[in-house]
């Protein structure tokens, strides 16, 4: 067997797969920063025996806007070797400030984003809404790490898919719990991601680590960013 | 603001120079050979026979062809010198391996009814085997179709040619049956676990309705080109394929089919997976649903 050919196969299929970054800016950045990062990981798959989660790569960057307020872009660097301009560009506004003398007592936060992948060769393109939620309890020293818990929820609008089937997935509803932690400039984020809660994960040609059962798939994402002029 | 600059200008570089890869050549998971084994081959295979299904030597022959340019190789069952007498299956063979590891498949086939009962031809593709070459979408269609052109000039004729397409090879078994753009159009198709397109293995992956396009040029449109298709057509599909899934990609490409309902024929084989559906079917109810529809 062809591992090398397998392995690439299996790349380039999850590239395109319904989440290949983690989430972004669930707590809104104060007014005038800005962060750039990069990601890693994405779904796990078994491959020679090993579940492992696929390397896909990010780059991206953040700003507060205003304190509530944060704007991002992301580029897919792993979907560009294979010809695909795939980016994610958003907004996070925080919605609710907890009483900070409260430690179990959440910020809340919405973010809407539009992912967007552009074949460079053929132009073809695609264009996916995403809106997420979440809750975000802050901790430690000046409260600079703090553990969140949500979902990022993928709309697909198309009403079809190939040769004419309906399209039946609107939403992936892909739920997630994550850690954020902050050292001077430097934050560090580690994230468990439900990818496709409701979805199945038999019969596709991926090998997909079926953890959760016959539905979904796990996710591990990290991320490293600096703060770049504060 | 310099370091922005410096990353933007990173990335423009980055993808001027990563944005002219593609995988399609990653797409095929050919295996090359010196020489075909054949019953001595100790790999892997789709399925294991017992020796009652053995074939005298004489039946068995290996063929050059001329695809485009370069050399490629087949292996015929049956004896050359009645193809003008003889019904044949052309047995287009599936994505993984070579020659070696579906000589049990062509055996099988070489067994139905009786030894012999039909001619039955595999090729191995561009890359594939002893074949020369890189596998292309459009390369299955030509190298297909050189063994057909053989076949023709050998004597066989439109109505005794049935085309077999497992899998992959569902592609060019079905663009020969659709497309009168090969030596022959045969007269009756076969698909088995047939690929839909590489659309529906994107969308199946993805839950989106995504397009192939991001990681591949190849389309492998079966479940169009079947619209085409007018001869009697056979699928047979297990329902527990894990690998194409029969909701998603056999049963598009059965509801396509472009002929009348009387000329399409389902086998939906419970609990059969991508490369067991005779195993799991069972040899003789397998061999007897082929000889059916070749024969009626």
């Amino acid at each position: 067997m062809n591992y090398i050919k397998i392995i690439i196969l299996v790349l380039s299929l999850h590239l395109i797969v319904f989440s290949c970054a983690p989430s972004r800016f669930v707590n809104t950045l104060p007014k005038g920063e800005t962060q750039i990062g990069c990601t890693l990981g994405g779904p796990m798959q078994n491959i020679f025996g090993l579940t492992i989660p696929t390397p896909y790569s990010s780059l991206v960057v953040g700003h507060g806007l205003r304190d509530d307020i944060t704007i991002y872009g992301g580029i897919h660097t792993t979907a560009m070797v294979f010809n695909t301009f795939q980016t994610d560009i958003g907004v996070t506004k925080r919605l609710y400030h907890s009483d900070s003398s409260n430690l179990w007592k959440p910020d809340l936060s919405g973010s809407f984003s539009l992912n967007s992948l552009i074949e460079l060769k053929d132009g073809v393109y695609d264009l996916f809404p995403q809106i997420d939620l979440n809750a975000v309890w802050k901790y430690g020293h000046k409260k600079s790490h703090y553990f969140y818990l949500g979902a990022s929820n993928w709309f697909d609008l198309n009403k079809y898919k190939a040769h004419g089937e309906t399209q039946k997935n609107t939403l992936i509803f892909n739920p997630h719990i994550g850690n954020t932690w902050q050292k001077n400039k430097w934050t560090f984020t580690l994230e468990y991601k439900v990818l496709g809660l409701m979805e199945s994960n038999q019969n596709v040609v991926v090998n997909y680590a079926k953890w959760h059962g016959k539905q979904s798939v796990p996710g591990i994402f990290i991320g490293l960013s600096k703060k770049i002029n504060r | 603001m310099k370091m922005v600059s410096k990353i933007i200008l990173s990335l423009v570089i980055g993808i001027i120079i990563l944005s002219c890869q593609k995988i399609d050549s990653f797409m095929f998971e050919n295996i090359t050979t010196n020489e075909y084994l054949l019953d001595d081959y100790k790999g892997t295979r789709e399925i294991y026979l017992d020796s009652s299904y053995n074939l005298t030597k004489d039946q068995i022959h290996q063929l050059e062809f001329e695809s485009n340019g370069s050399t490629i190789y087949g292996i015929y069952i049956g004896d050359i010198s009645t193809i003008n007498q003889d019904t044949v299956i052309v047995y287009c063979h599936g994505n993984f391996g070579n020659i070696d590891y579906y000589w049990s498949r062509q055996k099988l086939l070489a067994n139905l009814g009786y030894k012999n009962r039909f001619g039955v031809l595999m090729i191995d593709y561009k890359g594939y085997g002893m074949s020369e070459g890189t596998p292309t979408e459009a390369g299955l269609v030509e190298d297909i179709n050189a063994g057909i052109i053989w076949l023709k000039e050998e004597g066989l004729s439109n109505e005794r040619l049935i085309i077999y397409g497992f899998s992959m090879g569902s592609y060019p078994a079905t663009f020969l049956s659709a497309r009168n753009q090969g030596a022959i159009v045969p007269s009756k198709l076969i698909l088995e676990a047939p690929f839909a397109s590489t659309e529906v293995m994107v969308n199946d992956a993805s839950k989106l309705s995504m397009k192939n396009n991001y990681f591949t040029s190849t389309d492998f449109e079966v479940a169009d080109l079947i619209k085409e298709v007018n001869q009697p057509f056979l699928w047979m599909h297990g329902t527990d394929d894990d690998y194409l899934a029969i909701k998603t990609h056999g049963e598009i490409v059965y509801k396509n089919y472009g002929g009348s309902e009387a000329n399409k024929t389902a086998l939906r084989v419970d609990g059969a997976n991508h490369s067991d559906l005779p195993l799991y079917y069972g040899f003789t109810k397998y061999s007897e649903s082929l000889i059916n529809f070749i024969t009626k």
